[in-house]
């Protein structure tokens, strides 16, 4: 039962902290500099992320584009974008619902998909290494990644005997 | 914990956590599901229940009101993925917050900012881990921005309620 002491309405935190053992945080209800520090924190946090993707990305572009197909961590499909000349549709069926994925010489898209919120297909088409299209509620993924070997690797054109 | 609970403290708990699901309600019929290109973006009005908790009833509460919410969440018609972001966001959420209200320089602004940016890192987080890839982090900076000034508001809308409870006195909240 709540304790009435008889004493006035208005309260003060010690006899908040009397009755109830522990104490409740400072009343601050005005924006205050500590906050502005946070928020400062916060962007400069978010300013230094954006350009490091940013960096990671141009690195990123270089380089040979694979497509690779993820569906729950597995690897479905992962190949050169070159290899597709003609545009292929994938239909990955995955225990929550389909999804169809497009792929060309020069893009991959996520073209349909049954989840609810249709953020993967929204997110358009990709071109470039580093970019990739998530649909999180049927776990897929599809990204641009560099090949495994390096841009100076030599094709080889034939073995000599 | 401390000694068993009496029934007017479950009470409160109850109280808050059914306010958290209304908001959570409220929310959803306010903004439709995809209208930002953004995933995971939401206003968090069930935050203020949880500043609510913070600031006028304990940290304890606060703490198993997130957890709780995410569980009732789960159990009313979810989606274990959504459960999954619900508890790493909440969790990080709420640590944050009882860290920041002990802070002296820090108002509630901050906490509730300081609190969405936090939920967001840790849906983030629970993005990596299902979808296995890094790919997600690149949401983060926007997410979190954009999630900081929900976090205002949503600081802004609690005040009220918390000044009233103030006033209210020792009589109602112990």
């Amino acid at each position: 039962m709540p304790k009435t002491d008889g004493k006035s309405n208005t309260s003060t935190k010690e006899e908040k902290t009397a009755s109830s053992g522990k104490a409740l945080p400072p009343r601050n209800f005005r924006f205050s500099s500590g906050d502005l520090i946070l928020i400062i924190g916060i962007v400069l946090f978010c300013a230094f992320l954006i350009a490091g993707i940013f960096i990671y990305g141009k690195v990123q572009e270089k380089k040979t584009p694979y497509v690779r197909i993820l569906s729950d961590g597995q690897v479905l499909l992962y190949s050169p974008l070159r290899d597709f000349q003609d545009e292929t549709e994938y239909f990955i069926e995955t225990n929550n619902g389909k999804v169809v994925v497009l792929i060309s010489s020069e893009r991959a898209v996520i073209v349909s998909s049954d989840c609810p919120d249709q953020i993967c297909v929204k997110q358009g088409e990709l071109t470039h290494v580093g970019q990739g299209a998530i649909c999180l509620p049927n776990k897929v993924v599809v990204e641009i990644v560099p090949g495994p070997e390096s841009d100076e690797e030599q094709e080889i054109d034939g073995v000599a005997r | 914990m401390r000694r068993r609970w009496t029934a007017y403290e479950v009470t409160k708990l109850s109280v808050l956590l059914a306010l958290a699901l209304m908001l959570s309600i409220l929310e959803a019929w306010l903004v439709p599901k995809g209208i930002l290109p953004l995933p995971g973006l939401k206003l968090g009005l069930a935050n203020i229940a949880l500043l609510i908790a913070l600031y006028s009833v304990g940290k304890k509460e606060a703490l198993l009101l997130s957890l709780l919410r995410s569980l009732v969440v789960l159990l009313l018609g979810g989606n274990f993925v959504g459960f999954v972001f619900s508890v790493l966001g909440g969790i990080f959420a709420v640590c944050a917050m009882i860290f920041l209200s002990e802070q002296k320089k820090i108002s509630i602004y901050g906490v509730s900012i300081g609190g969405a940016a936090s939920h967001s890192i840790g849906q983030i987080l629970a993005a990596v881990m299902l979808s296995r890839t890094l790919y997600v982090m690149m949401y983060l900076p926007y997410l979190v921005l954009l999630s900081c000034l929900a976090g205002a508001m949503i600081a802004f809308l609690t005040i009220p309620v918390v000044k009233a409870l103030d006033h209210i006195g020792t009589k109602m909240i112990q």
